[in-house]
């Protein structure tokens, strides 16, 4: 044990100086009784994230600039979507949730940025007619096989695909409205959540019964 | 009887903790015993593995719902872990098999770090408890659990309550309005790192200074905090705000509750720049009044129903859970974090079975907090306080060890800081 004469103090930890006074210890010949991991520095990720966010922004307003001074913003409009889909999509990937979940909010996350180009570009017959239904269609039937072979299966995942399937139902809405007129991938996507959809209710009503209880603290 | 699906609703104490939390503010604390012999990873994990089903307060995982956050149950086999060089600090839980708390093993010490979200002091302490006895009996000791180890008697109910809600009294809500607090200001040390500077006392030397002044051994520290901060903090007297000491107070024993979450709630004492001058009796002497004034049942059900009264405010209620974060995050950026100058947290005599002395060698209770974080706990005649701070001034520290010798107690010191952690300077 040392001792500090100046703060009388007996240290139970190996210093050679008090950490108050900071005058050098007397020291005995026995060994410290307490001891604590020697400091390490850790990797620290929220700075690479910070810095890829800061990029996205510079990135941007970079274009924003070269597009005002040709008179045109549409091509940083677009730049922008794609710049916030990257910012999000990192915080979905570093800030990791159940596996299924995040594959899942990335999936829709790229809806929306494909969704946002058809429309900004005016390609609304793509937005509407391909990217939805088809993103959708595909998430669904992923997710539907995923819950189906997961051994260490989570029990929100019936409840996200229920929602995912109900989801999937609406293109067909835009398709009876008149809005769709290549109509075959909306059929498909469907066909799959309404399966999707009758099979959770028929296998698996209590989970997702209680899954929505839990969700809306009933 | 042990179920294999549950879920709970946070309690009222721990429901903002989520949203605020990250690695400036942990809101994370430390529980460990030390034992005799040096501790053996895979016979721990084990252990930990054994008793984790029994605590369905702690298996658990944090999920979001459209509202509220929420607690589901989680199975996954726990992984112990090699201490860390920094105390009491972040972890986000999807990085711990989505647990909410970390157990870690060095040398001879077993440490249970939990999230405050999950429970506090007191719940941790049955629950690591209950680990270690499960340890040393794993590795071959005979132990008698003599009705206090949690992880040998049947789940209760009770354990899993939300005491806050179940002791909430409409008719007694209390307003509250809290002013803002004298901060405690001073560079860091860079990394996070949590500088922890422990004092070591006989409990009867200290029951006997406290008894000299009439006064509890919580009062007594308490007291002595508050005095070392307003002679070391040399601009107290020249601004407006008062120095404010929170105190948390187990709320069990009031409301004959066995809850394993969150069932405290802070007392304060609270010293105004006008009073700078006071003398340490005057000092322990208003800390007497406050305690009695806010130690009341009366006064604990009022304050308790105000928190809860804040959950049930319709608008708050019926907001989606990703505005409520937001609202959490900006609202405790503006308010929490200035309504106190530092915690000081008692958690008492810790109470182990007979058999089981022979095995601990020692207890210790750590809370972190960005100015000073003060713990203490006893065990057998040992008192340990804790002193665990960011920041690199120890002027306070100093103060309160010169009070206690003044006042004639003997102390040994344990400090995690080495002369040669020049990085973190």
């Amino acid at each position: 044990m040392s001792y500090c004469k100046q703060c009388h103090l007996h240290y139970e930890t190996p210093q050679t100086k008090c950490v108050l006074c900071g005058q050098p210890l007397e020291t005995d010949a026995t060994k410290p009784t307490i001891t604590f991991p020697k400091f390490t520095k850790q990797k620290n990720n929220t700075k690479i994230f910070k810095g890829f966010i800061y990029l996205n922004i510079l990135s941007f307003i970079v274009l924003f600039f070269i597009d005002i001074q040709n008179q045109d913003a549409s091509f940083s409009l677009i730049a922008g979507v794609i710049h916030l889909y990257a910012i999000i999509m990192a915080s979905f990937v570093f800030l990791s949730e159940f596996w299924t979940l995040k594959v899942t909010k990335i999936m829709l996350l790229t809806l929306i940025l494909l969704l946002s180009i058809g429309l900004l570009i005016r390609e609304t017959v793509w937005a509407l007619d391909y990217v939805i239904p088809i993103v959708l269609g595909v998430n669904i039937l992923l997710y539907a096989i995923v819950i189906l072979f997961k051994k260490d299966r989570d029990d929100d995942d019936g409840y996200h695909v229920f929602l995912l399937s109900i989801l999937g139902i609406i293109p067909y809405g835009f398709y009876l409205l008149g809005w769709i007129r290549e109509p075959l991938p909306t059929q498909i996507t469907f066909l799959v959540s309404i399966s999707v959809f009758l099979g959770l209710i028929f296998f698996n009503i209590r989970a997702i019964f209680e899954a929505i209880k839990r969700k809306f603290h009933l | 009887m042990r179920k294999r699906r549950y879920w709970f609703k946070i309690d009222n104490a721990g429901k903002v903790f989520p949203s605020i939390s990250n690695q400036e503010r942990s809101n994370v604390f430390r529980l460990s015993m030390s034992l005799y012999e040096e501790v053996n990873v895979e016979v721990l994990e084990q252990a930990v593995n054994l008793v984790i089903p029994r605590f369905e307060a702690f298996a658990v995982k944090i999920k979001t719902g459209i509202f509220w956050q929420y607690f589901d149950s989680n199975h996954t086999y726990f992984k112990v872990e090699k201490e860390p060089s920094v105390i009491t600090q972040y972890f986000h839980p999807s990085k711990n098999q989505h647990y909410l708390f970390k157990v870690y093993y060095f040398n001879n010490r077993i440490t249970l770090e939990t999230f405050h979200a999950l429970t506090d002091g007191s719940g941790a302490y049955q629950f690591l408890l209950s680990i270690v006895y499960e340890y040393l009996t794993l590795r071959g000791h005979e132990l008698d659990p003599e009705g206090m180890i949690l992880g040998r008697r049947p789940i209760q109910p009770r354990e899993n309550e939300d005491a806050f809600v179940s002791n909430y009294d409409k008719k007694s809500v209390k307003k509250m309005r809290e002013e803002h607090a004298f901060h405690l200001k001073n560079e860091a040390y860079k990394y996070q790192f949590s500088h922890l500077f422990s004092l070591k006392f006989s409990v009867n030397e200290m029951k006997q200074v406290a008894k000299s002044y009439d006064a509890t051994i919580t009062q007594y520290i308490a007291s002595v905090v508050v005095y070392a901060m307003m002679q070391e903090s040399l601009h107290f007297a020249q601004q407006k705000k008062p120095i404010k000491l929170f105190i948390p107070i187990n709320l069990r024993p009031y409301f004959d509750a066995v809850t394993l979450r969150n069932f405290s709630m802070y007392l304060k004492t609270v010293f105004y720049p006008n009073q700078s001058k006071l003398s340490f009796d005057d000092i322990i002497s208003i800390t007497k009044t406050q305690f009695k004034e806010q130690l009341t049942t009366e006064q604990l059900v009022s304050r308790l129903s105000g928190y809860v009264s804040l959950e049930k405010v319709w608008i708050l209620r019926m907001m989606p859970f990703f505005i409520k974060n937001i609202a959490f995050k900006i609202g405790y950026d503006m308010l929490g974090t200035k309504i106190n100058t530092a915690s000081f947290s008692n958690l008492g005599q810790a109470k182990c079975p007979q058999s089981m002395l022979p095995y601990i060698s020692d207890i210790n209770f750590i809370i972190g907090g960005f100015g000073l974080g003060i713990s203490s706990i006893s065990y057998q005649d040992t008192l340990q306080l804790n002193l665990a701070t960011r920041l690199k001034d120890h002027s306070i520290m100093k103060k309160m060890v010169d009070t206690f010798h003044l006042h004639n107690l003997k102390m040994r010191v344990i400090s995690n800081y080495e002369e040669a952690y020049d990085v973190l300077l």
